[in-house]
């Protein structure tokens, strides 16, 4: 049998449900499967009633499905789903097709039942990998199709999660909120009212938790668009949950945005390395989420996204706590009681484990934390002591002794033991490169009483001597301290967090341990005890080549710290280029940005290269989030931040910075930047890095806020930044000296102002804590971002030559623009994300941006519909003959002319044949067409249908050129173009071969086609001849026919025309002529709203009345032609003849080098033909048309015969006026289609 | 009002200096810093502290009998910076755009910042376009060195190490803007125009003093300081009145105005 293409998208995972459902009928069914509707589709009563009922309690069901029976079980299996009777229809006729032999063969029901879920769920996993339709939840499936149906979104877009919710619009609409990768939807239908709410997460500008009913309930959730619109959703009983995953979700797209409209483009990348080869660092995977590794593994279902969002934010969690690499899972958790050392200590808390660390936090008032690498556990023994069943006795690697009780149900705790276990043995490999790494570290050197032995890579201090007095600093009193504590609980790897720990930090870090102790603080070194070797890795391969961040770094490695005394030398400033450089190789899209030089360079002077190198991760990538960016968003972010804190601690001067007109992060910035490294007297910057690096940012924000407040009195006096910075310049030198010079007090007199500072940053400011930092930066970035975006949109539009754009076209531009590249870069970058282009539109997402500003440009909008929608006589042998081509085919045909045309326009855009566009491109080709005149427009088709550059259009380059016409035209609800269009390929073909100015042969239409015209001559007449024929042709031409041409079926005619002959025969039709005046650049609709979807259902309905009218339409063209009796014809008929006509010449002219260009032009404009007459009967153009039609038809009796019926007149105009009342019918109700709800748009499908 | 606390010499003790604040712009590594830095201690600094954000310094200058406070934002110069630098340039009543005459590129990123600053700053913003490294080019010995790569090193350690001789005879290196350009650049977009050496000196004080007498003063006396923000051009109804008193208080001595550092 022919293959029927299994239908796509109709076929779902199967799915449990009760085949005798209230609400549906069946319709047909046969042994084992039974096709079902919805009541509710039939009348439109029950319809809004059902709807609601639906919309209510549930998501929205499909109204038809197509059920398996199962034979073992009452319950049956939904095995395929559908909005419109034709696609179910399609799907049934292939199950028949397919299933019912095999069927038959099979006699076990269970192996039926096998054999058909195996076949549909291959079908399913095949056409829709990586979708939510084969997510394993059967919930989200069916409510990711209900979604992705409802707001006619790509079926790769994922859905995570949904949540009954109520909408405060005019008035309160129950229904449900969507929330998928990239949008944020509503749907509601009550009684017959629809609401639909469609918001893009990257426009999304704030996120608002509320409370509702005036203000009882914390319900509510008050979505900000970044351009003002407000939408406030209520009702949610999980308001907290759904708050995060918009948040969560909000976060992921503007890491997206950022990258999108980032000013500088992986700046750390090689010169010479192809863009494509450099992995993309930030980018967020969210295959990576799904659990599926390979992209080829044929794991039949994917799970939930939300799940994988969930378990991402418990892993980010988890590795923040306890400041561990990014490549750790939480794998176990439990609640644990921990015995550390030989102390008798208790400390309740929680234990987690990971791949390869073993964590512990106490959580009560002994706080203390213990992230312990497994490589470092020598020895683990289950005790089964008397109070606990489970206990864990672990040895460690430098002999210290850890007990952890597990406080759980038995089971969890065997699961906890046998991952523990598994994950032991995984890391015994790692266990070998302990040892030369704990070489590496000072701490092991001063327990084997061995501290003045210098380390072999060590930071220059060992060499060029530490900053500061040691006397001063107490360096020997601190590193004995240190040495006790490191016997007490452990060093380095092992070392345990305990209470006396934040306090021996506060005080400063002794010189030589600092370097390991920032390390073990900020986890930086289990990045550096994991990945041995790799820093040398990263400057070994990339010796030699060069970068633009190289050439940056290059022209800062002077200037960082140059009073440093290594900092003049070679050896200084080589470790600072090596480490430099590693970093922007291993993070080209960051690269280096000026501040890091002197970051890095302090820190080196306590650290190795590579300890340094590895806290230059951690800072990069976790302290300090995107303030080495390209666009340095997390500096700006925290900046917003401190401004926001100043307010809410330090009302006054926050105001008064208000008032004397002083920017807050003028002074701050560079602080944050740099660390106060540049600030601050070196001694005193690194007793802030000492904090820094084990208490997180919040140290900044509290310094920052205390040294406000410490000079408020002088900062209130000041009345400009000027004046502002000089007071704070003035106290930063100033940091030694005493803060309180003239007290009595000895004690007090010691007190540095630094000491001060600290005091009041940590008592004043206490408040500050890591949380409410981080808080505050989830409710800021979306502000921030839009602002950098905006900033970013201003600096680009103004290097851009906009041509006669407004400044608002522009900016519409260039919204769409990125747009394209937003939405474009998500869909490719699931797997593959092109850098190269990251600012320019390649083919792909070109059409999407021209699809968003011109309704004809959408094409892929039919691709979604061309796979889905197949003629509703499913069996192949019923459609036969060419006129009744099949939909798909047809819109098969129409796409690729589509694509054609857009891509020709790519390459007249691309003006350096780049294989890109970039916003300038875009801006001028755009240009050329809305602003230039109509010449430049004719010219514009005429060369890019002319495929052969030969400056003449042949004959195929003509047809392609209708083609063109008809496609940009497909969705026009007027008619007036198709007669247009065959106006234009007669007169085309007319003008284009007839050497005389012969007015004759504009029926030439109807067979120059595929027959006549053996001469070809040049496009033959000059302006006003060809006018005048042009004009006169439709209602004079009568007589001359036969004269010029000579059907000769199989020859194929030269023809040729030229540009001036082109722009003729375009003039000479009104409806031409206005397209190419303001018909094309007014397509284009920058500032008013394109109406981007008709809905897919209103397409279908219409869709499948066009298959209906086209079947009739041309049985009736046919039997018009057939007939050859003009005046028999009736007016109605009359009129759509010609295009029938016209249809059949250039069809039949195509389907010699392509039969499938025969479908096009018949599919196409029958059924619009039909449209015409009922609407357009009293076009002055009718009556010519009328003229002509007879010329045609007796024509078409010399010619050709290929139409086989031969109809009867008045049967045909039976069966004329029967179509015709029954187009009117659901022709008119057409438009209102989009806003009725799915059912109810089926219902109408249904004849 | 005006902060003339850091001593400013004997220089018009009895008056006060009126405050321009001047902003510097321009690509990565073209002297901006040590532009300001020639203007402000008259010195070329070997491994000066790079800027981040931007610096902030001061400098009085005397002009006529006038003196005038320069509140200098030297900014940095890395594209990545740039989104920080509305925050500088805002309220700027002069700008120093600064472009490296060895290299090409620099200037079309000087047009881009006019560009900017002529739609997003103060609309009276007083802008200086100044080709920096002349020195570069002046005693070539004609040892042209295209090579970008080490043309960059070159023109950075003949920037940073010091006025070296030997050092000058390596890194000499071709002018790429010709004066003509810029000059016919600047004029058509109603910019001064200046060929400066950070290095030896020359030009950097006219920079500064042509700036300050372009500046219209008067409105800037006017206008209080706090209330700079709507820049100059906002507060005209009390320009006409305290005009006047700064014309008397001012007006009179015609002397050749003069950087007084």
């Amino acid at each position: 049998m022919a293959h029927l293409k299994p239908p796509h998208h109709v076929f779902i995972l199967p799915t449990p449900c009760d085949q005798y459902n209230p609400l549906f009928d069946t319709v047909q069914s046969t042994e084992n499967f039974v096709l079902q509707r919805t009541k509710a589709s039939k009348s439109q009563f029950l319809n809004s009633f059902l709807g609601t009922i639906q919309n209510v309690f549930d998501t929205k069901q499909a109204p038809f499905r197509i059920l398996f029976r199962r034979q073992l079980n009452a319950q049956a299996l939904m095995i395929a789903e559908a909005e419109t009777q034709k696609n179910i229809d399609h799907a049934w006729s292939w199950i028949q097709e397919n299933f019912v032999l095999g069927l038959q063969v099979l006699d076990d029901a269970q192996e039926k039942e096998e054999w058909v879920l195996t076949k549909i769920r291959s079908l399913v996993t095949r056409a829709d990998k990586g979708t939510d339709d084969i997510t394993s939840d059967e919930k989200v499936r069916s409510a990711s199709r209900a979604f992705r149906q409802t707001f006619n979104v790509l079926p790769s877009e994922r859905l995570v999660s949904y949540y009954s919710c109520s909408f405060h619009g005019k008035m309160m609409n129950q229904g449900w909120m969507y929330i998928s990768e990239n949008y944020l939807c509503f749907y509601s239908f009550m009684l017959g009212m629809e609401t639909k709410i469609f918001l893009e997460l990257k426009d999304i500008g704030d996120l608002q938790k509320e409370k509702s009913k005036r203000g009882v309930f914390a319900d509510a959730i008050r979505v900000v668009m970044k351009d003002g619109r407000e939408y406030f959703f209520s009702n949610l009983f999980h308001r907290d949950e759904t708050y995060d995953i918009l948040v969560q979700l909000t976060t992921l797209t503007m890491e997206r945005l950022l990258r999108n409209t980032a000013l500088e483009h992986a700046p750390g990348q090689s010169n010479g390395d192809d863009p494509e080869s450099v992995k993309d660092v930030f980018s967020v995977d969210v295959d990576s989420l799904d659990g599926n590794e390979s992209p080829y593994s044929p794991t039949p279902t994917t799970r939930p996204l939300r799940l994988g969002l969930e378990e991402q934010k418990r892993d980010s969690q988890f590795q923040l706590r306890f400041n561990l690499p990014t490549s750790e899972h939480l794998m176990e958790e439990s609640s644990a009681t921990m015995v550390h050392g030989d102390k008798t200590d208790m400390f309740h808390g929680r234990i987690y484990m990971s791949e390869s660390f073993l964590c512990f936090i106490c959580t009560e008032a002994n706080p203390c934390v213990l992230a312990l690498p497994l490589f470092t556990i020598r020895r683990v023994e289950r005790m089964n002591s008397r109070s606990a069943m489970y206990a864990l006795n672990i040895l460690t690697w430098h002999q210290m002794r850890v007990v952890f009780r597990l406080n759980g149900p038995r089971t969890q705790c065997e699961k906890f033991c046998s991952t523990l276990k598994t994950n032991l043995k995984l890391q015994v490999r790692a266990m070998r490169s302990l040892k030369p790494f704990l070489a590496t570290c000072f701490s092991e050197a001063l327990l084997a009483d061995r501290p003045d032995v210098a380390e072999k890579d060590s930071g220059l201090g060992w060499i060029f001597e530490f900053p500061g007095d040691p006397k001063k600093l107490k360096n020997k009193s601190k590193t004995k301290l240190w040495l006790q504590y490191f016997k007490d609980n452990g060093r380095n790897l092992t070392m345990n967090k305990a209470a006396t720990f934040p306090k021996l930090i506060r005080v400063g870090l002794p010189n030589k341990l600092r370097g390991e102790i920032w390390e073990a603080c900020s986890g930086s070194l289990y990045l550096r005890s994991m990945n041995p070797g790799e820093y040398d890795k990263l400057l070994k391969d990339n010796e030699g080549k060069m970068s633009l961040s190289l050439e940056e770094i290059e022209k800062d490695l002077n200037r960082s710290l140059p009073e440093y005394e290594a900092y003049q030398a070679n050896q200084g400033i080589n470790r600072l280029r090596n480490v430099l450089s590693a970093y922007a190789w291993k993070n080209p899209d960051l690269g280096y940005c000026q501040a890091m030089n002197i970051v890095t360079s302090a820190i080196l002077i306590y650290q190795s290269e590579e300890q340094a190198f590895w806290t230059l991760n951690v800072l990069c990538d976790r302290l300090l989030p995107g303030y080495y960016s390209t666009s340095m968003y997390g500096a700006l972010l925290d900046q917003t931040i401190l401004e926001h804190l100043l307010e809410k601690t330090m009302p006054v001067m926050s105001k008064h910075l208000k008032k004397v007109d002083v920017q807050l992060s003028v002074a701050c910035l560079p602080w944050f930047l740099s660390l106060f490294i540049n600030s601050m007297p070196l001694v005193y910057a690194f007793r802030v890095l000492d904090c820094f690096f084990f208490e997180g940012p919040k140290v900044l924000f509290q310094i920052s806020l205390a040294i406000l407040k410490v000079n408020g009195d002088e900062l209130l006096a000041s009345k400009d930044d000027g004046a502002f910075m000089d007071v704070l310049k003035k106290y930063f030198s100033t940091l030694d000296e005493s803060a309180f010079p003239n007290s009595t007090n000895p004690k007090a007199r010691a007190l540095t102002k630094f000491n001060e500072l600290m005091l009041v940053a940590y008592k004043e400011f206490e408040s500050v804590t890591a949380e409410m930092v981080a808080e505050l930066r989830r409710n800021h970035q979306l502000k921030v971002v839009h602002n950098i975006g905006s900033f970013t949109k201003r600096s680009q539009l103004r290097n851009i030559t906009s041509g006669k754009f407004s400044k608002d076209e522009m900016s519409v531009i260039y919204d769409r623009f990125y747009s394209a590249l937003f939405y474009g870069r998500s869909q490719s970058g699931r797997g593959s994300n092109k850098q190269g282009e990251a600012r320019a539109l390649d083919a792909n997402t070109f059409v999407s941006f021209l699809g968003s500003i011109a309704h004809w440009a959408q094409v892929d909008d039919d691709q979604m519909e061309g796979d889905e929608v197949h003629p509703i006589d499913g069996s192949p042998q019923h459609r036969r003959r060419g006129s009744t081509s099949t939909t798909s085919t047809a819109r098969e045909r129409r796409r690729v002319v589509g694509k054609h045309f857009i891509s020709r326009l790519f390459d007249r855009f691309d003006d350096n044949g780049s294989g890109i566009l970039s916003l300038q491109e875009v801006t001028t080709g755009l240009g050329d067409i809305i602003h230039g005149d109509m010449m430049s427009r004719m010219q514009l088709f005429f060369d890019m249908h002319d495929l052969n550059k030969d400056g003449t259009l042949n004959r195929d380059e003509i047809l392609g050129m209708s083609e063109s016409l008809l496609f940009i035209y497909r969705y026009d609800d007027g008619d007036t173009y198709l007669p247009a269009i065959s106006n234009f390929i007669r007169n085309a073909f007319e003008f284009a071969e007839k050497v005389e100015p012969e007015k004759k042969e504009e029926f030439v239409v109807e067979d120059e086609g595929d027959e006549d015209d053996d001469d070809n001559s040049k496009q033959a007449k000059d302006t006003e001849e060809s006018k005048e024929g042009e004009s006169g042709a439709e209602g004079s031409s009568t007589p001359k026919a036969n004269s010029g041409t000579t059907p000769q079926p199989q020859e194929e005619p030269e023809i040729q025309m030229s540009l001036p002959s082109f722009r003729m025969v375009v003039l000479a039709d009104e409806t031409l002529e206005r397209f190419f005046d303001s018909g094309f650049s007014g397509s284009f609709k920058l500032l008013e709203p394109l109406d981007r979807q008709r809905g897919l259902f209103a397409r279908e309905v219409f869709d499948s009345l066009l298959s209906e009218g086209r079947k009739l339409a041309g049985s009736i063209a046919g039997g018009i032609q057939s007939r050859g009796r003009p005046h028999h014809a009736p007016t109605s008929s009359s009129s759509s003849s010609l295009p029938v006509d016209t249809n059949k010449s250039t069809s039949s002219i195509a389907e010699k080098d392509n039969p499938e260009a025969v479908v096009v032009p018949k599919d196409k404009s029958t059924p619009t033909i039909v449209a015409d007459k009922s609407k357009d009967n009293d076009d002055d153009e009718d009556d010519d048309l009328e003229e002509v039609t007879k010329e045609d038809a007796t024509e078409d009796d010399d010619g050709e015969d290929e139409d086989d019926e031969d109809g009867d007149g008045d049967d045909l105009l039976d069966e004329v006026e029967k179509f015709l009342t029954e187009f009117d019918l659901e022709g008119g109700g057409k438009k209102d289609l989009g806003l009725t709800s799915a059912a109810g748009a089926a219902d109408s499908s249904s004849p | 009002m005006s902060q003339a606390n850091d001593a400013a010499g004997p220089i018009a003790s009895n008056m006060k200096p009126v405050q321009v604040k001047l902003v510097l712009l321009g690509e990565a590594a073209v002297g901006k810093s040590s532009l300001v830095l020639r203007f402000v201690n008259d010195e070329f600094q070997l491994n000066k502290e790079p800027t981040i954000g931007a610096a902030f310094l001061t400098q009085k200058c005397r002009l006529e009998d006038k003196v005038i406070k320069f509140e200098i934002w030297d900014t940095a110069g890395q594209e990545r910076f740039h989104s920080l630098a509305p925050m500088y340039y805002r309220n700027a009543q002069a700008a120093v755009i600064v472009y490296d005459v060895t290299k090409a590129s620099s200037l079309e990123k000087a047009k881009s910042w006019v560009k900017e600053l002529q739609r997003q700053a103060n609309p009276n913003i007083v802008i200086a376009l100044t080709g920096n490294k002349v020195d570069l080019v002046a005693n070539r010995k004609n040892r042209t060195n295209n090579d970008g790569e080490t043309d960059e090193d070159g023109e950075q350690d003949a920037q940073e190490i010091d006025e070296d001789e030997e050092d000058d005879e390596d890194y000499a290196v071709t002018r790429q803007v010709p004066t003509e350009e810029a000059s016919a650049y600047a004029q058509e977009s109603g910019l001064l125009f200046f060929e400066t050496s950070a290095k030896n000196g020359q030009g950097v004080a006219e920079v500064f003093t042509e700036i300050a007498k372009k500046i219209p003063l008067e409105h800037i006396l006017s206008s209080s300081r706090g209330g700079r923000a709507g820049g100059v051009s906002s507060s005209n109804g009390r320009v006409d009145l305290q005009n006047g008193a700064n014309g008397q208080r001012l007006g009179g001595q015609q002397e050749k105005g003069g950087c007084a550092c």
